[in-house]
């Protein structure tokens, strides 16, 4: 009796199998030189939040823009004020927030360079670590803190901390400081109406130059109640920008961390094109004279 | 016989593709995939640069206690970690003040230590 050739086909599946068996259970492949950009999402956010806190300190954009390129988010800036704002919900620290806006924010307020060595490099496919090349460590011309560098080459390897620091001496760089000069003056108070966003209170801070102003606190009280937004946690907008939804009948107050006080301020309602009513807000300006 | 044992040696030698292709599907085509690491899975440079982070941040806000704790997502001593981190940079040509940073945030680990011992 002819058999055929099933013990071929059975052999091959006992062979498929074990094979699968040894590379998916028994010796996987072992991923233990990763990247950040393979990061489980919490840990990416402690990660940015790292970034933030670093940049806070030594106010180094190229380098807080390599190190947020390795994260591999497609917009850095939004995905920090994003995170900036889950992270004034949950009660995280103030610094941790206002880090996180004042970097969105500069990210948004600075071009973003083409083809620079500040963009992170891709990371090799090997698992090995080379050193990195001398020439990338040779120092460059210093740079001003939020100028954009063009000049350096990539390094081959994932190494993420070579941007150049712009100081020397391990002094503090300072923050971005808001409240500093004269106190913040109420500038203008205009209705706003879209019936998209609602009774929405839209604040911006400028400074003596005009600029926007972020991780600037502003207080808002009502009756029952307080709460504390920072500007620059949506850059897209505006880095001096901050809002808060208000709820209807409700008076506010609006007091920068350092300014004047806007009292009496509600929802107004607003009418549409086609005679229909709607809630909307209102827009304030603060500005330093 | 001979026919038997040729049928044997074709059935382990299938065995043997069988085995060869599951491995290269295995670990080429279809690996499992590490989407979601933890930072001590991390490549030794970004380790660096994780504790560098940490150090600075460490110098904005002087938070030792949030400093110990990022570190120990690291999987390792924080004092470890760090004295690593400083290896790496020396070794690497890490900048006078990154080198400060590092250093500042293993002494205040060191000092922290004996302190913790004792209570």
């Amino acid at each position: 009796m002819k058999r055929g050739p099933w013990f071929l086909l059975t052999g091959l599946a006992l062979g498929l199998g074990l094979g699968l068996l040894c590379a998916w259970v028994l010796c996987p492949v072992n991923y233990t030189q990763t990247a950040p950009a393979s990061l489980r999402a919490d840990f990416k956010e402690t990660y940015r939040s790292l970034i933030a806190r670093a940049y806070a300190y030594d106010g180094n954009l190229p380098r807080a823009r390599a190190r947020l390129a390795l994260l591999g988010d497609p917009n850095p800036a939004d995905a920090l004020a994003a995170q900036a704002q889950r992270a004034l919900a949950a009660g995280r620290p103030m610094a941790e927030v206002r880090a996180l806006g004042a970097l969105a924010a500069a990210l948004g307020e600075a071009p973003t360079p083409v083809g620079t060595a500040v963009t992170a490099p891709a990371s090799p496919p090997t698992a090995t670590i080379t050193p990195p090349p001398q020439q990338t460590l040779t120092p460059t011309p210093v740079l001003a803190q939020n100028q954009v560098t063009l000049t350096p080459a990539p390094s081959p390897v994932g190494f993420p901390t070579l941007p150049p620091t712009p100081t020397p001496l391990p002094t503090r760089t300072p923050q971005p400081a808001p409240t500093a000069g004269a106190p913040f003056l109420l500038r203008s108070q205009e209705p706003y109406c879209n019936p998209d966003d609602g009774p929405l209170l839209r604040i911006f801070m400028r400074d003596a130059d005009d600029q926007p102003v972020p991780g600037m606190a502003i207080y808002i009280h009502w009756l029952g109640g307080d709460e504390e937004i920072f500007t620059g946690l949506k850059p897209d907008i505006d880095p001096g920008y901050a809002d808060f939804l208000m709820t209807p009948d409700v008076v506010y107050q609006v007091r920068p961390a350092y300014g004047t006080t806007v009292t009496d301020l509600q929802a107004r309602e607003c009418q549409a094109d086609d005679g229909s009513r709607y809630w909307g807000g209102w827009t304030l300006i603060f500005a330093q004279p | 016989m001979t026919s038997r044992r040729a049928r044997w040696i074709a059935f382990l030698f299938a065995i043997a593709v069988g085995l060869g292709l599951g491995l290269y599907y295995g670990w080429v085509v279809s690996p499992v995939d590490y989407v979601d690491t933890a930072p001590n899975t991390l490549r030794a440079d970004y380790k660096a640069d994780f504790v560098l982070m940490t150090a600075e941040a460490y110098q904005a806000d002087g938070d030792l206690e949030a400093a110990r704790r990022t570190l120990a997502l690291l999987g390792e001593d924080p004092v470890t970690a760090v004295q690593q981190a400083l290896d790496f940079g020396a070794e690497h040509g890490y900048t006078s003040q990154d080198l400060f940073v590092l250093q500042e945030l293993l002494s205040a680990l060191q000092a922290q230590q004996p302190a913790e011992g004792g209570s």
